[in-house]
């Protein structure tokens, strides 16, 4: 068991490295600044290189950690919910019910992109699609393929919702699928923000509860809790996380599933650490997956999933393969 | 004192226990024996309060279990569940801590040192054996302090040295105050400890 003093060092050393992402990010991308650390250290200045950093990499560098700490408190909590390793909002179907709320809503024409609006509608079909998946799974191994059908039956009705749609704002079906941070800009920050820290901090003060269902379901009862309202909770707070993600940025897959894990193996299972930890170390991932997506094949940007993919599907072949030794 | 009505209890379309009735008697230890099957465990998680099909009825204290709030039976009765896994490495101090937050310290310890937990209480979870997964289970239960106390099959992954532990404690227990039920896969001769036996027979 890691003690308080060392959870915290490592936390700042984490924030540190962090920091030193950020100025990484700001300096990295496809348009050439001559000195760009005169532009990061020396914000007055003026001039197009104090636009691109301050005007579209700094915004985009906020959303990446804001969307990175959304998904890493998500995937905590979700696993949290359901008492399963496995249950990364991606796999279980919140994320596509998510993205199919939203595809809806814009489809429909009763929301647009960068507005609240879209993250209600988007929080609705997360928390149907999580809710569905949990009832039409027995155990642990049923909610892993009841989620991955779920997902794959939401993904497709999206993938038909967006073809049909006579609406620009649908975007692509790769948005939907993989994700993009491109198009953030600091409208997206501002509906991110609130959504995202207050969420953050509800399920940081909830998650305290929930550490509850790791006894399981009837000794949760026989303590005189109920454990079905304690996992709705979870359900409504990730649903709202999750969605404010993907309307924002589309779906990005594994980092939920990373981030716990990591988090996990370097301080142990509490949830009010596992929370802080994941939102910190999901933000740090997703803030170098995307400056990688955009330096990669610069001027061309890959989709930032493809990146969160290649990170996190070989943890979860770990977590399948090793079960009984990732998390111990 | 738990009065058992003429209880017939159904598990899916099987009906395990038909027409049964027996009593519990107060600040007693009472232990439910008989063959595999024969509907030990249902039993007592019925008297816990799971919702079973059920025609009859068991009242605690002259009240049926069904008309106590979650919350109010939690602080009439604990349960000791025969074995839980784990797959988070929370650690044994870290799990009894769950719901327990209002147990002085003291009696926590009393608990740990008369069930030998005291070694493996920052052990974690996931590294246990059989036996001091069980007997985590029965130091929660008793570091609740409801006044009736159920256990289904404490003495299972026991070793020797750890049933007679436990049996001292049990009766410990009992001397405070406790009602105590047991089930237990053991002859009626063995159990001369404790204050009643009720035998479920073969239906």
């Amino acid at each position: 068991m890691i003690s308080v003093r060392s959870r915290r060092i490592l936390l700042l050393v984490i924030l540190i490295a962090i920091a030193g992402f950020i100025l990484i990010a700001l300096s990295t991308g496809s348009a050439s600044i001559y000195s760009p650390w005169r532009y990061i250290f020396h914000p007055s200045i003026a001039g197009p290189g104090h636009d691109i950093i301050w005007g579209i990499r700094f915004p985009r560098i906020l959303a990446a950690l804001l969307v990175g700490l959304a998904l890493g408190v998500a995937g905590a909590l979700s696993q949290s919910a359901t008492n399963n390793p496995l249950a990364d909002p991606s796999i279980i179907g919140t994320s596509a019910g998510a993205a199919l709320g939203a595809a809806i809503a814009l489809t429909l024409g009763v929301a647009s992109i960068g507005t609240f609006s879209i993250t209600i509608a988007a929080t609705i079909g997360a928390l149907i699609a999580s809710l569905l998946t949990m009832a039409l799974s027995k155990n642990a191994l049923h909610l892993v393929i009841t989620g991955i059908a779920t997902s794959a039956l939401l993904s497709a009705i999206s993938g038909l919702a967006i073809s049909i749609a006579d609406n620009p704002e649908a975007r692509s079906i790769s948005f939907w699928s993989l994700g993009s941070l491109a198009l953030a800009n600091s409208g997206t920050v501002q509906v991110l923000a609130p959504v995202v820290l207050i969420t953050s901090v509800a399920g940081w003060f909830y998650s305290q509860k929930m550490d509850l269902l790791v006894l399981g379901d009837r000794e949760v009862e026989y303590l005189g809790h109920r454990p079905q309202r304690i996992r709705l909770i979870g359900f409504l707070i990730t649903s709202l996380l999750v969605a404010s993600t993907v309307s924002a940025v589309g779906s990005i897959a594994f980092l939920a599933l990373a981030a716990p894990h990591i988090t996990r193996f370097l301080i142990g299972p509490t949830n009010r650490p596992l929370i802080i930890g994941s939102g910190v170390i999901g933000a740090g991932l997703l803030l170098i997956a995307d400056t990688a997506a955009r330096s990669i094949a610069s001027p061309l940007e890959l989709p930032i999933g493809l990146i969160t993919s290649l990170i996190g599907a070989p943890i979860l072949v770990l977590v399948l393969r090793k079960s009984s030794e990732v998390w111990r | 004192m738990i009065e058992i009505k003429e209880l017939s209890l159904k598990r899916g379309h099987r009906e395990i226990i038909k027409n049964f009735s027996c009593t519990v008697p107060e600040g007693a230890i009472t232990a439910i024996i008989g063959s595999n099957g024969v509907g030990k465990s249902t039993l007592l998680a019925a008297i816990a309060g799971e919702r079973f099909s059920t025609t009859g009825e068991i009242l605690i204290n002259g009240l049926t279990t069904a008309s106590f709030s979650v919350e109010e039976f939690s602080k009439i009765r604990s349960v000791a569940q025969q074995s839980h896994s784990y797959w988070m490495a929370y650690s044994a101090r870290e799990i009894l801590a769950l719901g327990n937050d209002v147990t002085p310290a003291e009696k926590v310890s009393e608990i740990f040192r008369a069930l030998d937990m005291e070694a493996f209480l920052d052990q974690k979870v996931t590294a246990l054996s059989g036996g001091q997964l069980q007997r985590i289970e029965i130091a929660r239960a008793f570091m609740r302090d409801t006044p009736l106390v159920l256990l289904d099959e404490p003495f299972a992954s026991q070793d020797v040295a750890s049933i007679e532990r436990l049996k001292n404690f049990l009766v410990a227990q009992k001397s405070e105050g406790k009602t105590i039920v047991i089930v237990a896969h053991a002859r009626p001769e063995e159990l001369t400890w404790c204050d009643k036996v009720i035998e479920l027979e073969v239906r």
